[in-house]
């Protein structure tokens, strides 16, 4: 089809019409409802082409149209100050002739339905597409519009796959393709793609890539996603072929909704433990200061905890906040604070949505014990600019994005910044001087090569400085790069190379005493490169298989002096190196609709590579300085200790009906590398070490059994899961331990046997008018150090319970919409209070009172509780409005209960006084205005 | 901007109170503990004191209970013993003791109840001097004072101090009369029964420890050992410091350091977890038997200064908070002010007696003695 532009008198009239486009656009976002759309016409025997010609020079739309299209018989036509649309109506009645506009005004006009002779399915030359013919109301809701048009359009549309074959009708072929957002260009993971009869379906991977197996023959394809659209096609499938498949964002309606079936994932997939949430989801929740954060939220989840406000370290099903493998687009994210914990290292506005698996990792992940939480981040609109902006009490965001090329790059660009110095020098005296700040940004490109080629560039930079009451300053930072690149080799076969540099590092230095002043320095970086590949086998059998390999280079610590007057001895704790490298197999097999099984089976290898200096202590002997027998020297690139063995990954499904589902899962874990912590929270100044001859790698694995039921048409889901977990080689750290400049830290810390089981409950309403959900989790995390020879028993070699065995935790995370415009969140928070070491009694020592401790996390501190509430105010939603402003009201702790972070007793004066800690004393109200623009 | 300012402000003062702390009572009950706790240096340059004490349960308001009656001695790797004698309620002491550097020395203990202690054998370690305590007036008010140190040999590394502080103060007005209340007359006040100038006497009640292990040199430059404030009692009149260091092994200094850790260092949102302490003293008799205290040997080294309040910048004056009272001399006036009032009378004069409140007139009522110290200039 050609369609040319309207013939126009010289460009000058063009250049014109844009100018007083543009100025309009400047002056009044509003002013787009004044704009010149009225035609008079009296014109006897005309031809359509004339009329159109006459009319376009009226009005500031532009007429596209294929004059071979026009119908060539004369008509008579009259018109005074009549809507463009209304005449345009009246003009085609009794014609083939249809017409659409999109947002810059385009006028297309075109012979029966748009006609698409080449996949993509899109609507192609009718994207944006707002109004159409047979829409009276011109000034309707964009996103209720856009459904609506193509509806007619491709959902009753025959495509055909393939060619038509004279042979053998029989057999299986494969289908695939990209289920992408309509509006945005932007793919759509998790999209459910099936058949009805026979019964085939499969889920989109996180590129919305797709892959079915089908019959040959006619067939209705289904796709549905969460927050999307329903839609299906057409099939008539001969060979292999593509389609791609565009959904339209499902406005959020405040009437009853039905959820299909296949929406409800959480009963049909085979992996179990899984959370995602999106990104909307994730702002409804109010959180301190306002600012949407990803990490806080992942907290509400069944089986995930935290040990206090000022950490955003996950406990996840009774691990350590170490055990849990933090990817944002691949990249693994080392410290994921900022501002002591205070905020999470996510920008909001660059997130598209966040998964963790606690139970069920798939096989291509792999490194850490307890989970995987998988921050993927949009990939930024291929159709047209779009950018945001907020602003809070103590941070400011800005985002950026839109197509290099259209439909093809993409680049996201977001920061965000603070400036809370100057609330800390509202501070008392002691404070003044504090000073604490913190920016992370992205940038993001993805670029298609061509249909079967993707590339997705991610870069990450976060600072964070502070200073505290003293003068010592603290500081540390994540840098990230990764690059992938997707390749479809068949609709059977694709791939994703990915390769990138993660850096983590931190600094202190302290110039009180010009003597003493000094600087100390530790940094972790990993370079790595993964493979995978989807093999779509069958109709039952999707195989997944990849290799991986990561080195590691880590510089455990560096003391210098700082400044010329500066006694410190310089001093260097060795670079340590390893290799962690990876392959891996698994199988998604489905056995008939009721049952299907996901095995998989990684196997690990680590080795510990020189230069390096190793410690050996006389076997069976506490691991101390006295019982060191030699040390060895190895030389660059030598394998000094080599690790490994397999970790299974097994889950099954069973459908008892069509909204009940058990499942039952195993998998095993191995870890390489640990982080050395002996305070509570997790510390900016937690140092990470690797594996060596000393320090064994953790395993541990867990067996779980889940149900899961839907009720009210799917709109609510509920689930149970229980699971028990042993956990073998995890650090515990010796009475004094000393972390930070050790050079054989391996007598400082002791290895310990943990096991950790519980209940998880869940019950999640996505959709309507309320949402939200409710989750509670009982569950234990005992330790055990019983190894006489290690040097010291812990607690007399008895389990004791990890600083973050917390038996209750429940919340409740709701959302209520008034209208479009307006909703408000309500957030309750119950957990046991954590372990505790509390003091058996006191002793005289040093001219004062001091406190005895023994046992250790005997006690418990007081409970915690703690409710928020958040109302959500969103501008008007025109379509044609430049700018959308929202604003988040809120109030954090509102019942402004102190709720304990620690329970401590420190010696003053003489006497011993015991403390309750909180982190925030009262109820804290916040505001933000975010700002979003095109 | 002003509208900016003051909101501002309202968010500072949410914020103020914010990371606040409570007072903490743990509701559970501590349980009977009674360990024995050894506190005390084996010297070889002055007086060997220990003191034996008790564990107790929280929260501690009362004197540690000291073990008397218990039998300490000395013993030297060269076989030699060195009894301890009971100088005071669970001190036991002995001066001098010929002890030599090449040698290690351990402590013995047997305790009234039948069980026996021992330290392990430590090191005499010899403490390099004293180089100056200093003081410095720092700009907001207060006088900081500091130890340096330094070894030549770069051997010791590991210090610790205590000291004990005088001072001398003043009551707000002198009196020159005293009442007796048998007599209920009032005579001119001795000089051995002033009440205008006290002396108090207070100890460092937290762990002063340093190390210069991570320094290319052995020097301890202006360790701060106690921060006054100027204007406060302290330097009303004249103050006096006398600081005791000693060097410790390495593992002594961590066992302070530990020490320090859990009972002195709590509090912030990054804390280490307090841990269980292990000195160097084990129950013989029965080793499960938990013991506090870390012995060491070696020389002590000592120094005491002086700050007179001509020195401070900002010092402070005791004065009386109320204006005196003067009324006649009759035996009902005495009886009613005396011993009703318990006045405390000033002066004889004309106008008749001249009388203030004890906290005013009498210094032993702010915690000092009368009696002056000998090494008092």
């Amino acid at each position: 089809m050609i369609i040319s532009p309207l013939n126009r008198p010289g460009m000058t009239s063009t250049s014109c019409f844009r100018i007083f486009l543009c100025i309009s656009l400047l002056l009044s976002a509003n002013s787009v409802f004044s704009q010149k759309d009225k035609v008079s016409i009296d014109v006897k025997n005309a031809r359509p082409a004339d009329i159109l010609k006459a009319i376009d020079q009226q009005v500031d739309y532009r007429l596209f149209y294929d004059t071979a299209e026009l119908d060539t018989a004369r008509m008579d036509i009259s018109a005074s100050q009549q809507p463009l649309f209304e005449f345009l109506d009246h003009l085609f009645q009794g014609t083939e002739l249809t017409w659409s506009v999109d947002r810059q005004r385009h006028v297309f006009i075109v012979k029966g339905e748009s006609i698409v002779t080449d996949m993509p399915a899109g609507p192609a030359g009718k994207k944006n597409t707002t109004y159409g013919s047979g829409s009276s109301d011109s000034l309707r809701d964009y996103l209720n519009e856009v459904a609506k048009a193509p509806a007619a359009t491709l959902e009753n549309r025959l495509y055909v796959i393939g060619q038509k074959q004279t042979g053998n009708p029989q057999g299986m072929v494969t289908v695939a393709g990209y289920a992408r957002d309509a509006k945005t260009g932007e793919p759509i993971p998790g999209a459910s793609i099936y058949v009805e009869n026979p019964r085939i379906g499969v889920y989109s991977d996180q590129y919305g890539y797709f892959s079915i197996s089908l019959p040959r023959g006619r067939h209705t394809l289904n796709i549905q996603s969460v927050g999307m659209k329903d839609t299906k096609r057409q099939l008539l499938v001969y060979s292999e072929g593509k389609i791609n498949i565009d959904l339209y964002t499902q406005v959020a309606t405040l009437k009853k909704v039905f959820v299909s079936a296949e929406k409800a994932s959480n009963i049909k997939r085979t992996d179990m433990g899984v959370q995602k949430l999106d990104i909307k989801t994730i702002k409804q929740v109010p959180v301190v200061f306002g600012e949407a954060d990803i990490l806080r939220v992942i907290t509400t989840l069944p089986g995930v905890k935290t040990v206090g406000e000022a950490s955003t370290g996950l406990n996840v099903r009774g691990g350590a906040p170490d055990q849990n493998l933090i990817l944002f687009n691949d990249a693994t994210i080392y410290n994921s604070a900022h501002f002591f914990g205070l905020f999470s290292a996510f920008n909001p506005e660059v997130v598209k949505d966040v998964e963790l698996y606690k139970s069920s990792i798939p096989a291509r992940f792999g490194g850490r014990l307890s989970s995987v939480l998988d921050i993927t981040s949009r990939e930024g609109n291929k159709k047209e600019w779009t950018g945001s902006a907020g602003i809070g009490l103590l941070t400011s965001r800005f985002n950026v994005e839109g197509p290099l090329v259209k439909d093809k790059t993409s680049i996201i660009l977001g920061a965000r910044t603070t400036y809370a110095d100057w609330l800390l020098n509202e501070l008392p005296a002691q404070y003044k001087n504090s000073k604490a700040s913190f920016y992370d940004a992205n940038l993001i490109v993805s670029h298609e090569i061509n249909k079967k080629n993707s590339l997705y560039l991610t870069a990450y930079i976060s600072q964070d400085h502070f200073n505290l009451n003293n003068d010592t300053t603290y500081g540390y930072g994540n840098k990230n790069i990764s690059l992938k690149w997707k390749h479809i080799y068949s609709n059977k076969l694709n791939s994703v190379f990915t390769g990138g540099y993660d850096h983590y590092n931190y600094n202190i230095y302290s110039t009180d005493n010009p003597l003493t002043a000094y600087r100390l320095r530790f940094d972790i970086a990993q370079a790595y490169f993964r493979t995978q590949f989807n093999y779509y086998l069958s109709a039952s059998h999707t195989l997944e298989f990849g290799a991986s390999s990561l080195r590691y280079k880590l510089h455990p610590g560096s003391y210098d002096p700082h400044g010329t007057e500066s006694l410190i001895v310089a001093d260097t704790v060795p670079a340590e190196q390893a290799l962690e490298s990876a392959a891996y197999l698994s199988d998604h097999y489905t056995v008939n609709s009721s049952l299907s099984l996901d095995g998989g089976i990684r196997y690990s290898m680590y080795s510990y590579l020189g230069p390096g200096t190793v410690n050996k202590y006389a076997p069976g002997l506490p691991v101390i300085t006295d019982n060191l027998l030699n040390t060895t020297n190895y030389k660059s690139g030598a394998f000094i200790k080599t690790n490994g063995g397999p970790e299974f990954r097994v889950s099954a499904r069973y459908l008892l009906t069509d909204d009940l589902s058990l499942k039952a899962g195993y998998n095993t874990q191995r870890q390489y590398i640990h982080s050395l912590s002996n305070t509570t929270a997790m510390a900016p100044t937690d140092i990470w070490k690797l594996s060596d001859p000393n320090i064994k790698p953790q395993y541990g694995d867990q067996v779980s059994l889940g149900l899961y039921r839907n009720f009210k048409n799917n709109t609510i889901e509920t689930s149970v899961e229980v699971y028990y977990k042993r956990i073998e080689h995890y650090l515990d750290y010796k009475s004094g331990a000393e972390l930070i400049m050790n050079h054989h830290i391996e007598t400082d810390v002791l290895e310990t046997k943990g096991k950790a089981y519980g209940v998880e409950l869940l019950i999640k309403k996505q959709t309507g008018k309320i949402n939200g959900w409710f989750s509670y989790t009982w569950s234990r995390t005992m330790l055990r150090q019983d190894d006489p020879n290690a040097g010291e028993l812990i607690n007399g070699g008895k389990y004791y319970p990890a600083n973050y065995d917390i038996p209750h935790s429940a919340t409740l995370v709701g959302n209520y919409r008034f209208t479009h415009r307006v909703s408000v969140s309500l957030n309750a928070t119950y957990a046991t209070g954590r372990p505790i070491t509390l003091p058996i009694g006191l002793y005289y020592y040093a001219g004062s009172y001091r406190t005895l401790y023994s046992d250790r996390n005997a006690y418990r501190i007081p409970y915690y509780f703690r409710t928020d509430f958040s109302m959500n105010v969103d501008g008007n939603h025109k379509v044609h409005q430049k700018f959308h402003g929202s604003w988040t009201f809120g109030v954090y702790n509102i019942t402004g209960r102190r709720n304990p972070y620690s329970v401590y007793y420190v010696s003053e004066n003489g006497q011993v006084n015991g403390y309750k800690l909180s982190i925030f004393g009262s109820a804290i109200p916040f505001v933000n205005y975010n700002i979003k623009f095109n | 901007m002003i509208r900016s300012k003051s909101i501002y402000f309202f968010l500072a003062l949410i914020l103020l109170q914010q990371a606040c702390k409570d007072k903490y009572v743990s509701p559970y009950a501590s349980p009977t503990t009674g360990y024995l706790v050894v506190e005390g240096y084996i010297c070889g340059n002055d007086s060997t004191s220990f003191h034996l004490t008790r564990t107790v349960k929280l929260p501690g308001d009362d004197n540690p209970p000291a073990v008397t009656g218990a039998n300490l001695e000395i013993e030297g790797s060269d076989n030699t013993v060195y009894p301890l004698t009971e100088k005071g309620t669970g001190y036991y002491g002995a001066s001098t003791l010929p002890l030599v550097a090449s040698k290690q020395y351990r402590l013995h203990i047997r305790t009234p109840d039948g069980l026996e202690y021992q330290s392990a054998y430590v090191t005499y370690r010899p403490t390099p001097a004293i180089d100056s305590i200093s003081w410095k007036e720092n700009p907001d008010n207060t006088i900081q004072i500091s130890a340096s140190t330094h070894d030549p040999a770069d051997t010791t590394r590991y210090y610790f101090w205590e000291y004990g502080e005088t001072w001398e103060y003043h009551a707000g007005e002198q009196s020159y009369e005293v009442y007796d209340p048998s007599t209920k007359m009032v005579y001119p006040r001795a000089d051995s029964n002033q009440i205008y100038r006290c002396w108090h006497y207070d100890s460092s009640t937290a762990i002063l420890l340093y190390s210069t292990a991570k320094l290319s040199k052995d020097v301890v430059d202006q360790f701060p050992l106690v921060t006054l404030p100027a204007n406060s009692a302290e330097t009303s009149v004249e103050y006096s410091i006398h600081v005791r260091q000693y060097a410790l092994s390495k593992d002594g200094y961590n066992y302070m350091v530990l020490m320090q850790k859990n009972t002195e260092s709590l509090g912030s949102i990054f804390d280490a977890q307090p841990s269980a302490l292990t000195g160097n003293i084990t129950c013989i008799s029965n080793t499960s038997v938990p013991v506090i205290g870390w012995v060491s040997a070696g020389t002590m080294q000592q120094q005491r200064i002086f700050i007179n309040r001509t020195q401070v910048i900002s010092y402070y004056t005791n004065v009386c908070p109320i204006a005196d009272t003067t009324f006649g001399k009759s035996t009902a006036n005495y009886v009613k002010f005396f011993e009703q009032e318990a006045l405390v009378p000033i002066e004889d004069g004309v106008a008749g007696i001249t009388a203030n409140t004890s906290g005013c007139v009498d210094c032993t009522t702010q915690g000092g003695i009368t009696q002056k110290p000998s090494y008092w200039p």
